[in-house]
Order: C-alpha cells, then sequence, then structure tokens
C-alpha cells in the first residue's frame, strides 16, 4: 500500500519533471529559472512577450495535449486488456482506429471546414468515427444469448477490416487528399489550442472516473465469467461501462493526436511491472506512463530535425519498442508479486 | 382461518429478512440448443445438509448447479430460496445468497492470494467500499480454514492446480453466504485436503446451517460427507436419499454402466462401494 502510493507520487514527480523539459525545449530556448521565476511572481519581467506567447499559447497546450493523450491511451489500453482477458489488446482493437480512419477520410474528401466549439471538423469526424465504428461492434458482439468476449473481438476485426476497405476506397478514388490523410492519421500534437486541452480533458476525466470506479470488478473480471457472476457482477453492464470508458478515452486521444501506435499497449504493461495487477495502482500508473511515453515522443519528434518535426506517432513505436522489448527480457525471472 | 393465513402471509412479506432455510427446484427443465439436459427436475435443499449430486460425465451435474444460481436460464420451472424465487433478485442480492464455486476458472489473473481471496466480498462491499474489519475478519477465516493463512502475500501465477482450488473455496467460504453451491470442490486436491475440505464444508453446514450443493465423482466420498446423496441419469434425479439408499449395484449400473459391490465401511459402517474390475 506504501509503496504503491510511493510509487504513483514518483510517477508523478518524473512527469512533471519531463513537461518542464518539454517546454524549456524547442526552437526558441527558454531557460528554466526564468520560468520559474515568472511563475512564483518573483520576477513579473522574467520572460519577454514573445516568450511568455510561445509558452502560453503553443507549448503548454501542448504538453497538457500530450500527458491528456498519452494517459487516455494508458488507461484505455488498460481497460481493453481487462476486457479481452489479453495482453495483446490495444485501444484500437475493436475498430476505434479504423474508424477514425474513415472519419479522417471523409472529413478531407468532403472538404469538411467548419470547427465545432472551437475543434477542427476533421478531429471531430475523426473522434465521431471512432465511437460510431466501436458502437457498430459492440452492437453486433451484443446480438444474441451469448455475448461473449470472443464474439465481440472477433466483430471487431471484421467490422475494421471492413471500415478500412472503405476508407482505403475512398483514398484511392481521392488521390490528391492521400498524403493529408495519412499525414493526419500518423499524429501530430502540433496543431492544438485550449479548446482541444479542454475537450480532451473533460473526455479522459471522464473516462478515469469510469474505469477507476471499476477497478475492483475489473479485477474481478479476469477470474473469468462464471466467477464474476457468481461474486454479484451483471457482465453485460460492466462490458458496457467498460467499453464506454475505454472508447471514449480513445476518441478523445484520436482527435486530439491523430492514431498514436503503441503506447496503448506498452504503457499498462510497464505501470503492472512497476506497481502490480491490481487495477486501483494500474489504471493512475498506467496513465502516468502513458503521458510520459508521449511527452518524450513529442521533445524528440519537434528537436531531432528542428526547425521541422516528425510525426510523433511515428517516434511513439520507435522509441517504445525497443525499451518494451528490454523490459519484457529483463524481467523474465523475477516475476515475484511486488513487495 | 383465511384471515390467519393472509395475516402470516403479510407477516412472512414484512419480516423479509428471515433466514434462508431451503434452496428448492420446482420442475426445472434446460437443453442446450434442443439436446434436454434436465427434465423436470424437483428437489428440495434444507440448510445444515449436504447434498451430493452424483452423476456419470454429462449427466448435467454441472447444468443443474449452474441452474440453481441462475448463471443458466431454465427453459422451463424455477428455483427459489426460502420461496422466493431468484430470477427476483438483483445479481448482487443473489451473490450475498449463493456462493458458487465453479470447476475452473481463468488463471491470468496476477494479485495475490489475499487480494483474490478478498475478491469474495464484493457482494458485501459492491465495487467501492474499502474492506471493514468485519470484512478483514471473514477473509483470515477464509483463509486459516483451507489452509492458505501462510500463502497469503504469494503471486497466485505460482499455485498449483490443488492450491487454486482451494484459494476459489477461500474465496466462496470469504462469500459467507447461506447456501453454498461447489463444483468438485476435491478435483486436484491431495489426500489430505480432499478429505480436509470436505470434513470443512460439512462442519460448516451444521455450524453455520447452510445449504450445501456439491457435486463429486468419488462415491466413497459422497457416502462419508453427504447427508443427502442425489443420482443424476437419464435427464432426472433417478434417486434421492440417504447413502443407503441411492448407493446400491443396481442404480450405480443405472448411472453408470458399471458393476459394482457395495460392502460395509470396516470403520464408519458407511456403505463402501467396490468397483469390479475388471468388468466380467
Amino acid at each position: 500500500m506504501k509503496y504503491r502510493i510511493v510509487m504513483i507520487v514518483i510517477a508523478f514527480v518524473c512527469l512533471i519533471a519531463l513537461s518542464i523539459i518539454s517546454l524549456v525545449s524547442g526552437a526558441v530556448p527558454i531557460s528554466p529559472t526564468a520560468i520559474l521565476n515568472w511563475s512564483i511572481g518573483a520576477q513579473p519581467e522574467a520572460l519577454t512577450e514573445t516568450e511568455l506567447t510561445i509558452l502560453m499559447q503553443l507549448r503548454l497546450p501542448r504538453v497538457l495535449t500530450a500527458c491528456l493523450v498519452g494517459g487516455s491511451l494508458g488507461i484505455a489500453g488498460v481497460g481493453f486488456q481487462g476486457l479481452f482477458r489479453n495482453p495483446l489488446a490495444d485501444p484500437y482493437v475493436i475498430g476505434a482506429s479504423s474508424g477514425a480512419g474513415l472519419g479522417v477520410a471523409l472529413a478531407v474528401v468532403l472538404g469538411l471546414q467548419a470547427t465545432m466549439l472551437g475543434l477542427s471538423g476533421v478531429a471531430v469526424s475523426a473522434a465521431l468515427g471512432s465511437l460510431l465504428a466501436v458502437a457498430i461492434v459492440f452492437g453486433i458482439g451484443s446480438i444474441g444469448r451469448s455475448s461473449s468476449t470472443l464474439t465481440l473481438l472477433l466483430a471487431g476485426v471484421a467490422v475494421s477490416s471492413m471500415i478500412n476497405a472503405v476508407a482505403s476506397l475512398l483514398m484511392y478514388l481521392n488521390d490528391n487528399s492521400v498524403v493529408v490523410i495519412m499525414a493526419w492519421l500518423m499524429g501530430s500534437l502540433s496543431a492544438n489550442g485550449w479548446n482541444m486541452v479542454i475537450a480532451t480533458g473533460i473526455a479522459s476525466c471522464f473516462s478515469f472516473g469510469v474505469m477507476w470506479a471499476m477497478s475492483r470488478p475489473m479485477d474481478l473480471f479476469l477470474l473469468g465469467d462464471a466467477t464474476s457472476q457468481s461474486l454479484g457482477l451483471d457482465l453485460f453492464q460492466f462490458r458496457i461501462l467498460l467499453v464506454v470508458g475505454s472508447t471514449i478515452a480513445t476518441a478523445a486521444a484520436v482527435a486530439a493526436a491523430g492514431i498514436i501506435g503503441f503506447v496503448g499497449l506498452i504503457a499498462p504493461h510497464i505501470a503492472r511491472r512497476l506497481i502490480g495487477p491490481r487495477h486501483l495502482w494500474l489504471l493512475p500508473m498506467s496513465a502516468c506512463v502513458g503521458a510520459a511515453i508521449m511527452l518524450i515522443a513529442d521533445v524528440v519528434a519537434r528537436t531531432i530535425v528542428a526547425p521541422a518535426e516528425l510525426p510523433v506517432g511515428i517516434l511513439t513505436a520507435l522509441l517504445g519498442c525497443p525499451f518494451f522489448l528490454f523490459l519484457l527480457l529483463s524481467g523474465k525471472d523475477s516475476r515475484e508479486a511486488t513487495p | 382461518m383465511p384471515v390467519l393465513f393472509v395475516l402470516t402471509f403479510v407477516w412472512k412479506r414484512l419480516a423479509g429478512g428471515n433466514p434462508v432455510n431451503q434452496l428448492t427446484t420446482d420442475a426445472l427443465s434446460f437443453s442446450f440448443s434442443h439436446r434436454l439436459i434436465l427434465d423436470r427436475i424437483s428437489m428440495e435443499m434444507r440448510a445444515g445438509e449436504v447434498v451430493v449430486l452424483l452423476g456419470a460425465n454429462g449427466a448435467g451435474k454441472t447444468t443443474l448447479l449452474r441452474s440453481l444460481c441462475r448463471q443458466l436460464r431454465p427453459d422451463s420451472g424455477s428455483v427459489a430460496i426460502s420461496e422466493r424465487d431468484i430470477h427476483l433478485l438483483t445479481r448482487r442480492e443473489l451473490a450475498q445468497n449463493i456462493a458458487f464455486m465453479p470447476q475452473h476458472e481463468n488463471r491470468q489473473s496476477e494479485l495475490t492470494v489475499y487480494e483474490v481471496v478478498s475478491l469474495g466480498r464484493t457482494p458485501h462491499c459492491g465495487w467501492w467500499t474499502p474492506f471493514s474489519k468485519k470484512d478483514m475478519r471473514v477473509i483470515d477465516e477464509s483463509l486459516q480454514a483451507t489452509g492458505l493463512a501462510d500463502e497469503r502475500e504469494r503471486q497466485v501465477t505460482q499455485l498449483s492446480g490443488g492450491e487454486w482450488k482451494r484459494m476459489m473455496l477461500a474465496r466462496a467460504l470469504a462469500q459467507d453466504a447461506p447456501i453454498l453451491l461447489l463444483d468438485e470442490p476435491t478435483a486436484g486436491l491431495d489426500l489430505k485436503y480432499q478429505f480436509d475440505v470436505l470434513d470443512r464444508i460439512r462442519r460448516m453446514a451444521k455450524e453455520r446451517n447452510l445449504v450445501v450443493v456439491v457435486t463429486l465423482h468419488d462415491l466413497n466420498h459422497a457416502a462419508m460427507f453427504g447427508d443427502r446423496l442425489a443420482l443424476l441419469a437419464e435427464q432426472t434425479l433417478i434417486a434421492v436419499g440417504t447413502a443407503r439408499e441411492v448407493l446400491t449395484p443396481s442404480l450405480i449400473r443405472r448411472a453408470f454402466n458399471f458393476t459394482v459391490t457395495i460392502i460395509d465401511h470396516p470403520i464408519y459402517g458407511t456403505p463402501f462401494v467396490v468397483p469390479m474390475y475388471p468388468a466380467e
């Protein structure tokens, strides 16, 4: 218990440190001491007007979006791995990514210019695509008496392929928009202002709340359908809440940053190594780990080829994979329970 | 007289929380995709007695147990706890009243033994409420009762099959329900724990006045620990009664298609089943 609280606090401190590194690095370097002096009000003139604008209008929203996107993917990963009792599941396993792809393709091909609550039409369309695709998959998976998780998984694979085919067809017929669509899907955190931070923040806090409240049923669910039912869990209600929570988090992440691969898969695993399998601790830890991965990937993405920048979605996989493999192999023979 | 009847009825409704003293099925039928498994089964299981379900593989023992705890919806007929239909209860009320231990469960969890057993308190604590002193005491007692007190911090991935089974039993005990349905509680246990577990179950049935239904394969265990035996064959209960009444060569031949001789147990005096092998 104490150990776990300490771990969460350490993770949080690391996250704040990473955020500060992310704030000060970039094309225009800003000294951390200046930020500190300015923020505690000791030296109001420590930052110039330009620096302040860069900090408040570009970097801070970007850092917060990175944290929210990573955190959302982290908890959605825990959710889907729990739902399918499968360590290979990730937030996109039942169609969220293909739905988002189709949403973006449609928005770009139709030349959607509208904004909604200050969010770009493409982003909203991506989120709606994700939600709709998962809703269809869940609807199909729940038909019939035995709504098993396997049906849901297979329905997800089938529906995803179909949606992907439609998206490919759209791109094939409109080959001049392929680059725009691909660039959007590869993921970037650059074009996000405060509106996106607020929208993503509300969605991910909601999801986190729903899922954290279910941490005990999630522990229980891993023991199988029969056991969880006999301990009073309504499986249908549980599945629907878990899918809603995970999918809203995923859709928020997709809208803010495109399809970021790998974070949702590895963050839960890394968090499990750090804090153990209990969902009460695993969920916040996975959110922290996901956020940290996104922050690191983002800093690298915009410094490594500065002043240009790489799509952050490419870097999460490039950097995350070796680290994950290292953890996987080094932890092989020390699979004892965490103290 | 009618007035008295109505008054009794009203009083019973108002009293509500009267102790659970029986589990009954009324003409319970169940079929899996048009194959009839259970045909109009009616039986009554009373508090304080251990009922052992016997039958060949595929005779429907597990199906019956799962119908008793609403995991399977019967085609017709009903199950009632002290005359209240179980389909009128919420899932949580049901879990407070019936603890069901399945034969197997998923072994993916990486929790510790203590954490898994503590999940048995979920029907009482719900999704959030932290464990009270009473919850912790019940969990500790269940661990003690199944000989797992020293294993509480072990990760469940390291447990052997038999230890896992004992942990499942501990969790069912932690559920603290007046009705206990156990599907093959002794399968996979070593000699000591087969008897330990059955003895523990029997004593708890008497001490706490529980309704206990277990499925077993060992007919001699059934004879020693069951108050009543129920023999499932031909989609129905072909015999219900004491070991003496149920364990007869003809009934066993009918249920298992196997020849046995019955002798008296040299020490306990209960019927003792001796398989005749090789079959003549």
